[in-house]
């Protein structure tokens, strides 16, 4: 696709964006009552309409802002290089930026709200929620977001079995696949089976990513699971309310998980069970493995960066995938709500979105960007958009996914 | 009074090493039956899943083994190097020199070297494939070899550089003097060299044993998949929040770890004697 094409692209996506009329954003994401201490803020006028003729001047007021990203490579790097500079120009507004680990910046938010304190950062971009749902503003961001218009409604209220409102805004959508070299592989598996077939006519050359190292593995247990598991089984699977006692007795003490455990248990006596979703890369960079379990915007990553051959493709097997989208949200206790909620908004952008894209395969929760918008070098990479679409499954809450990995251990592993 | 003026004179230096290395152990272990700020109240529920589970059990075992076999091995390579570098011959300058460089290396980048080296269809693969043969399985083999040769090229060093000191510190007159009363070389080395070094030889065992007990950078790089020794089983809860877990693992860990010193403590001592003994015999 032509640079006119994707700026026409932009620029329509963008259109649609700042057009779409807010929801009713007056009332809370949950609990009775806006939960947050900045109060400079009118939220119950707040609407998409006067987003930034609300919110500029008291942003420029405060002139900075403090944000925090946990560490995946693509969106570190979209947020240094694209929306930071993007935003400070546009606005004005410094934004100090830090790379902060979930389990490290969690806790400091607990203990400045459990103080009464003001939070570290202003909006937090975090692989997951804090415990406490309190914590976070529980404010409609998608519907008050004047970039959120189109967001893809699967990934706006709720993450990982947390049903948050939309306070939580989905930023980076990634996706598991199967990646295989084509130069040595004549025909892709299509199936859970003839992935299993493959790997036992070709011993030592599927590499799976052990589910207890990495979000690869983890994933293609839980999509294997949704395929080899009755219907009746799935639907416990992905209740999301299970708590532990539930998830134990499905996965430990029922029929449910055998199937799953015996294919496994064959995958393993001819493919090799890799230590995290970078090693699987590795083995395939070797030449020694020619299938193995990944992610799509690593795997994209490594033959961006020469680490892996041109030859290499991505595809989901037939029943779907696992996949999600990472989002960023505002703390309850922030001292800097209006500035929080422009950078917020500009995470969101559709250039962003686009750029994010092409650059490093981090798809968009917007609906907008289709493949149109890569560029056909870039193209071939990458799933198509259909595909994706189609084939993307979500994953269980996260109490059953540690049951799920712990019973691996103990069921696959041990034996 | 005097023994007053003895503890004051102690307290700068024990307050330190209480302040800075007591309390937290103290609180590690306080954390581990569930008390402590965020404990959940008196457990012993973390401690025995440690030995129940066997997740944790195999990993306990597979944390010590990742320190026993390579301080074991290293011993038996240590030794005879520190020994060899006692004598004159052409070329010991260059190899004391060299033999040191490993010290300089970062354990991590150990690990990735032992990875780019071995790994299939890495370094050393490529140019066996040259003459038809391939390398097999070394890193995330279920021996964890991977890990073995990546702490074992780390601590030879480290191990020669102590052993030697120490047999570098035996008068000459005693080994001749052994000699000369006709002990063979051998009988020389085992009844008066190596009990005179044991200390040292403790003192490196113990380093490496410790050193290597805590090992995360190799198992995690070129161990097998399962099981997954504490060091890293510490670092997923860590990643998970579960604090209880992490105190009860480290507990294990330090418990583990002054049970084998003293049972390698005991054998040594049974077997040589201290260096003091061996020297007034």
């Amino acid at each position: 696709m032509s640079s006119k094409s994707l700026v026409a692209s932009v620029a329509a996506l963008a259109l649609i964006s700042t057009a779409a009329l807010a929801a009713d954003v007056a009332s809370p994401a949950f609990g009775d009552k806006f939960n947050v201490t900045d109060t400079s803020v009118p939220l119950d006028k707040l609407t998409r309409a006067n987003f930034y003729e609300v919110l500029v001047p008291l942003a420029k007021a405060k002139g900075s802002l403090t944000f925090y990203s946990y560490w995946p490579p693509a969106p570190l790097v979209v947020y240094q290089q694209q929306i930071i500079p993007s935003f400070e120009k546009k606005y004005g507004i410094k934004v100090n930026f830090n790379s902060v680990e979930t389990n490290v910046g969690l806790p400091q938010l607990d203990a400045t709200f459990k103080e009464g304190k003001p939070s570290p950062m202003d909006a937090y971009f975090s692989s997951d929620l804090p415990a406490n749902l309190d914590e976070i503003a529980n404010i409609r961001l998608v519907d008050l977001l004047p970039n959120a218009a189109d967001i893809d409604p699967k990934y706006a209220r709720t993450y990982r079995g947390i049903a948050h409102g939309g306070a939580y805004v989905p930023f980076h959508a990634n996706q598991t696949v199967i990646a295989f070299n084509s130069a040595m592989v004549k025909e892709a598996p299509k199936t859970f089976d003839e992935l299993l077939a493959y790997s036992e006519q070709n011993p030592g050359k599927v590499a799976v990513t052990s589910p207890l190292r990495g979000g690869s593995g983890s994933g293609f247990l839980t999509s294997l699971a949704r395929q080899k598991m009755s219907a009746e089984c799935v639907e416990k699977f992905m209740d999301l309310t299970s708590d532990e006692a539930q998830s134990k007795a499905l996965v430990n003490d029922g029929p449910c998980f055998a199937p799953v455990w015996d294919y496994f248990k064959t995958l393993l006596q001819t493919a090799q069970i890799t230590n995290g979703n970078t090693d699987t890369l590795n083995l395939m960079a070797n030449g020694v493995a020619t299938i193995g379990t990944a992610w799509e915007d690593l795997t994209f990553s490594y033959i961006k960066g020469k680490q892996l051959p041109e030859t290499i493709r991505v595809t989901i097997l037939e029943g779907g995938q696992t996949g999600g989208a990472e989002g960023a949200f505002i703390p309850a206790n922030t001292d800097n709500l209006a500035a929080a909620l422009l950078f917020m908004d500009e995470m969101l952008a559709p250039e962003h979105q686009a750029w994010k894209l092409v650059g490093f395969a981090s798809r968009s929760p917007k609906t907008g960007l289709d493949d149109g918008m890569i560029p056909e070098d870039v193209r071939k990479f990458l799933l198509p958009t259909k595909l994706f679409a189609e084939r993307q499954i979500s994953s269980p809450n996260p109490i059953m996914s540690k049951v799920v990995r712990d019973a691996f251990a103990a069921k696959v592993l041990e034996n | 009074m005097r023994a007053v003026h003895l503890l004051l004179l102690l307290l700068p230096g024990v307050g330190v090493l209480l302040a800075t290395f007591g309390l937290p152990l103290f609180w590690a272990v306080l954390g581990a039956f569930g008390l402590g700020a965020d404990g959940a109240g008196f457990t012993l529920i973390p401690l025995t899943d440690i030995f129940a589970e066997p997740k944790y059990r195999k990993g306990l075992m597979m944390s010590l083994y990742y320190a026993i076999a390579p301080t074991t091995l290293t011993l038996f390579v240590a030794i005879p190097l520190a020994l060899m570098l006692q004598k004159s011959f052409i070329g010991r300058k260059l190899l004391n020199g060299l033999y040191k460089l490993p010290l300089a290396v970062p354990a991590i980048v150990a690990a990735f070297m032992v990875l780019t080296l071995f790994e299939q269809g890495g370094f050393i693969d490529r140019l066996l494939m040259l003459g038809g043969w391939n390398i097999g399985k070394i890193v995330r083999d279920p021996l964890g070899i991977g890990v073995i040769l990546a702490t074992l090229w780390k601590d030879v060093p480290f191990m020669t550089l102590i052993i030697a000191g120490a047999f570098g510190a035996i008068p000459s007159d005693t080994v001749h003097a052994a000699r000369s009363l006709g002990a063979t070389r051998l009988r020389a080395f085992w009844a008066v060299q190596l009990p005179l070094a044991m200390p040292g030889i403790t003192a490196a065992t113990l380093l490496c044993f410790v050193k290597s007990l805590g090992n995360f950078a190799a198992p995690s790089l070129l161990g097998p998949a399962y099981p997954l020794p504490l060091s890293i089983l510490m670092y997923d809860s860590y990643r998970d929040g579960d604090w209880m877990a992490i105190y009860a693992m480290g507990t294990v860990l330090i418990l583990a770890a002054f049970v084998v010193l003293a049972a390698y403590y005991t054998l040594t001592a049974a077997a040589f004697g201290t260096g003091k003994a061996a020297s007034s015999r």
